[in-house]
């Protein structure tokens, strides 16, 4: 994940730190208690009544992987204060022009919808694989300008204003197909093919930002896309041959 | 044994699906557009162990949006006493994904909650039930079986040895695309049902979802094409049923995608296996004697599991003396399923460490204990308790074990780098270990299902390949390999035509057990050959000769002895006065026994100080017969390292047991290794052994799951080669490392 610009996107009303507490509450909520309450899972103990309230001050760890200029991981805290209640009046929806794959697209969003949500339900861009929609897997992978980041873990409203780019957009929509798509072919660096979309927009953006990364490198930058059936060296291998290192 | 030559197969032969895949535009279950789709979510129970007394929905259809709510009163799969947490309660379907969540919050349940066991000793010695089997918490009867005299066995022995290692892991498939489906009813017929769904199973689904819904076979059509892992979980489908629920009553298709944690919660999972295991061995290493009581955790879900685990240690050896118990418990946990391999790897995990124990009793090397007491070819099979049962004393149809891990112990340098466990430190101060484990597997035989086949001609001299299969990794595409070898044709002129669909398929059994390339690819032999022979009758005017004189290879038909006097496929085709349809039933012989076998050996690093472990190093050797894509097999044998690789360190359900709650449905929480936890390719190596196998279509048996049993037993080994202890609690994390060097409580 990288941290797109907050100020940008506070002067826009729409501040990603707010985001990320509830995402944080949230999980909190799943980590110590039960099962999460957006799953509408109640928590043993607690009243069973509609408005279940959870809260919680716990400090969560969340680990930033970068692949900007240089590759690298940081680490940020965040001070989570979550309610988790019954529904709060309606949510509101936004008139957003978003710029997908060089396409300025004007469209209106639930506010509350992830990118993930908008590029596939609204635009129909099913290369973005829902995983998890936690941020775990890497399977929804995308690049806002030009950075591999995790589609669900921002909404869409806050992409306003990004170049967002999906593995249709590097190949042309299969036409003209990038050369870590030909790399990945050249070495089927595939299972099931699910996470694979993700893999191919995480190792572009790693060689857009280091051209020729080592073999440690690419193994940090990969390191947050889940492949489970476990084709990891064949990634590995196809991600080294487009940089040329090996 | 001589081998046939292949013009096609034994090659490295690229997933068909490959430039969909990089593309993005393999459709996978979802990946699908309808006007007013709806979406759903699952409230999913908060106890172990309840019953509902009440349920108000009233609240949540009110809210703005929502268009349908399921509940056990009309939804097949539900029930009013709930067994695990995580087991489905009520299902919403909503304009938008976000409106479905915040009904359930909104539905009022009043549980009777009830008591629960969630640990299997606790179901084994207290009186708290389950709730699951009438007044037991026991599958069934104790499956029991052996030859021999087990006490004149150890009588006979020089050297015993007895332990109990410890409960294996239970984990979930964590299949990267959760269980999801669009469930979309036909407005103008009435009771025809379509469901896009992820699936290694299309038939079975049909028949579960159109049983549930009590309506015709014949109405449900299940489409698959892309599913994103299934490891076993994909053979069940209650998701569908939902789906097909909820969007009956709310009139429009309804599209299901579960949220990661409520698919760790409701999907199944691999369950965990303990052994009691006591053996007994000549001086010489000669195995006497191997009793053994093993005990299976199956979850909420009440089958009779247990033989899976046992199985390695029942059919890997020649053992003249053998008896064995085996116990299935229920406890108020997930459902326990299948997941690749089934019990085998928790069976091995509990049955190498007193194998290691044994061999250094007799001061012997662990690879030298193998070769003189496994299976070989001039040996029969021990018979099975679990699957493919009462085989006992047949000949194999192919056997290869001894070769496996000879090929495994040579490639990793196995008698250079093996030493006296914990006796080596490497120059960073980490202890250096080793290990090898080696099994007989009982999956990658028949599965015994009704296959069929159908391969047409097409105008540019071509053929498709129909199968009912879905696509799981390179499966369909292994198949259709299979068929231009099978009808003499190059691998590029035949193509992948309908798959995945029950609607323009015939019948098709699923994708589990590493049974589809031998009983789905029977049916495509015999499809290849009816086309050939079709193609023969054509030619054989053609080339003034008649057909049984004729030969097919790579695109020509000639005649036998005699290849200048020859016509292309193509140019037959185009004198064929009808197109060629050819078709092909399974048929599967059963006078030898079909079992695949695999090794792996492994070096690691272990780190006194902080417990960590590094897989330095790894090799699997894997007997699947012929290989039809060697991408396809190095890539399965990789996969099997990784989850396994897993499975020993990392990857494990953690249950509190004082509330029967899982902490950890996610994938950080459930942790699988990243690219970062896996050697790199040079440190990693697949080797693909064929053996031909006498039974299977071309020679070939399974492939999928035996390369996932055998490297967390040799990490295991190699943990214990390292530090001279044995991890008795899995998986071996740090934590479980430093505890068993006695540096954690």
């Amino acid at each position: 994940m990288t941290e797109p610009d907050d100020e940008l996107i506070e002067k826009k009303g729409v501040s990603r730190r707010n985001f990320m507490k509830g995402a944080v509450a949230g999980a909190v909520v799943g980590a110590v208690v039960v099962a999460g309450v957006e799953e509408g899972v109640r928590i043993p103990g607690l009243p069973k009544s509609a408005a279940t309230t959870v809260t919680s001050t716990k400090t969560v760890t969340t680990t930033v992987t970068g692949t900007g200029t240089g590759t690298g991981t940081g680490t940020g805290t965040g001070t989570g204060t979550g309610t988790s209640t019954t529904p709060t009046g309606p949510v509101t929806s936004k008139v957003v022009t978003l710029t997908v794959n060089g396409n300025p697209q004007t469209l209106l969003v639930q506010a509350n919808w992830s990118l993930l949500e908008v590029l596939r339900e609204k635009l129909n861009l099913f290369s973005v694989h829902d995983g998890c929609s936690l941020g775990e897997c890497g399977a929804c992978t995308i690049m806002m300008d030009g950075m591999g980041i995790n589609s669900c873990q921002i909404l869409a409203i806050e992409a306003e204003g990004h170049q967002i780019t999906t593995l249709e957009g590097i190949s042309d929509y299969g036409n003209n197909l990038d050369p870590v798509q030909k790399a990945f072919i050249a070495n089927q660096a595939e299972g099931c093919g699910y996470c694979t979309p993700g893999q191919i927009m995480q190792a572009r953006a790693l060689l857009n930002a280091i051209p020729k990364p080592t073999t440690a490198q690419i193994r940090t930058a990969m390191g947050g896309n889940l492949c489970i059936c476990g084709v990891y060296n064949r990634i590995l291998t196809a991600v080294a041959s487009v940089g040329g290192s090996s | 044994m001589s081998t046939p030559t292949f013009n096609v197969l034994s090659q490295p032969n690229p997933d068909l699906l490959l430039l969909q895949k990089v593309t993005g535009k393999l459709d996978y279950s979802t990946d699908h557009v309808f006007e007013g789709k709806l979406y759903a979510a699952m409230l999913g129970s908060p106890y172990p162990h309840a019953k509902i007394t009440a349920i108000d929905t009233s609240a949540a259809m009110a809210l703005p949006g929502v268009k349908a709510v399921t509940t056990y009163l009309d939804c097949p799969i539900m029930t009013q006493e709930l067994f695990y947490v995580g087991q489905e309660v009520c299902g919403v379907a909503a304009t938008d994904p976000h409106i479905a969540s915040q009904a359930l919050l909104l539905v009022k349940v009043t549980y009777s909650v009830l008591p629960f066991v969630t640990n299997i000793d606790a179901a084994i010695t207290n009186n708290t039930l389950t709730g699951l089997i009438p007044n037991t918490n026991e599958v069934g009867e104790p499956l029991t079986g052996g030859w021999g005299d087990v006490n004149a066995g150890f009588a006979a022995s020089d050297v015993t040895v007895e332990d109990t290692i410890g409960m294996s892991a239970s984990y979930q498939h964590s299949t990267l695309e959760p269980r999801s489906c669009i469930a979309v009813w036909d407005n103008l017929v009435q009771d025809q049902l379509t469901i896009y769904t992820d699936c290694q199973n299309p038939f079975s689904f049909r028949s579960t979802v159109a049983g549930a819904l009590n309506i015709p076979l014949e109405n449900v059509t299940i489409k698959t094409h892309g599913t994103g892992g299934a490891f076993g979980d994909l053979n069940f489908n209650t998701h569908n049923v939902v789906a097909a629920v909820l969007a009956k009553k709310a009139g429009a298709p309804v599209q299901y995608h579960l949220s990661r944690k409520q698919n760790y919660l409701s999907s199944t999972q691999q369950y965990a296996d303990r052994g009691d295991i006591k053996l007994g061995a000549k001086s010489d290493g000669t195995l006497m004697a191997i009793q053994a009581t093993f005990w299976t955790d199956i979850g909420a879900f009440p089958w009779p599991a247990v033989g899976d685990a046992i199985s390695p240690l029942q059919i890997t050896f020649n053992v003249p003396n053998a008896s064995f118990t085996g116990h299935t418990i229920t406890t108020n946990k997930p459902q326990g399923a299948y997941w690749r391999c089934v019990g085998e790897p928790g069976g091995l995990f509990d049955m190498e460490p007193v194998i290691e124990q044994l061999c250094a009793k007799l001061n012997m090397d662990k690879v030298q204990f193998l070769l003189k007491n496994v299976k070989t070819m001039n040996d029969t099979d021990n018979g099975s308790l679990g699957l493919n049962a009462g085989q006992s004393g047949l000949p194999f149809s192919s056997m290869a074990l001894a070769k496996c891990i000879q090929d495994a112990a040579n490639s990793i340098g196995w008698t250079t780098k093996w030493h006296a466990p914990g006796t080596k430190v490497l120059s960073d101060g980490r202890y250096h270990g080793i290990g090898i484990s080696g099994f007989v597997c009982n999956k990658g035989t028949s599965g015994g299902d009704i296959d069929c086949a159908i391969i047409n001609s097409t105008t540019d001299g071509g053929f498709f390949l129909n199968v009912g299969i879905s696509s799981i990794q390179d499966t369909v595409s292994a198949l259709t390999y299979l068929a231009a070898e099978a009808i003499g044709v190059s691998a590029g002129d035949v193509r992948i035509g309908a798959y995945g669909d029950t609607s323009v398929t015939q019948n098709c059994g699923g994708q589990g057990g590493s049974t589809r390339c031998i009983t789905t690819g029977a049916a495509v032999l015999q499809a290849g050959l009816d086309v050939q022979s079709q193609l023969f009758a054509v030619a054989a005017p053609m080339l003034k000769t008649t057909p049984d004189k004729l030969s097919a290879k790579l695109g020509n038909i000639f005649v036998t002895g005699t290849p200048t006097q020859s016509v292309t496929v193509a140019a037959v085709l185009a004198a064929s006065p009808n197109p060629i349809v050819g078709r092909g039933y399974n048929t599967y012989p059963t006078k030898m026994v079909t079992r695949t076998t695999c090794a792996t050996a492994a070096e690691v690093a272990v780190d006194e100080a902080t417990g960590a472990i590094e897989v330095l190093d790894m090799v699997t050797a894997d007997d699947v017969g012929t290989s039809l894509t060697h991408n396809g097999t190095t890539n399965q044998i990789m996969g099997g390292a990784v989850q396994s690789l897993g499975y020993a360190l990392m990857w494990s359900w953690f249950v509190d047991d004082s509330v029967g709650v899982p902490m950890n449905p996610s994938f950080l929480g459930h942790r699988f290794p990243t690219q970062n936890d896996f050697p790199t390719p040079d440190n990693f190596t697949a080797i693909i052994e064929e053996s031909y196998d006498k039974n299977g279509p071309l020679g070939v048996k399974g492939l999928g799951e035996p390369p996932l049993a055998t490297p967390a037993a040799a990490i295991v080994n190699a943990i214990y080669n390292a530090t001279g202890k044995w991890v008795r609690s899995q998986p071996a994390t740090p934590w479980a490392v430093l505890k068993a060097l006695g540096k954690s409580q």
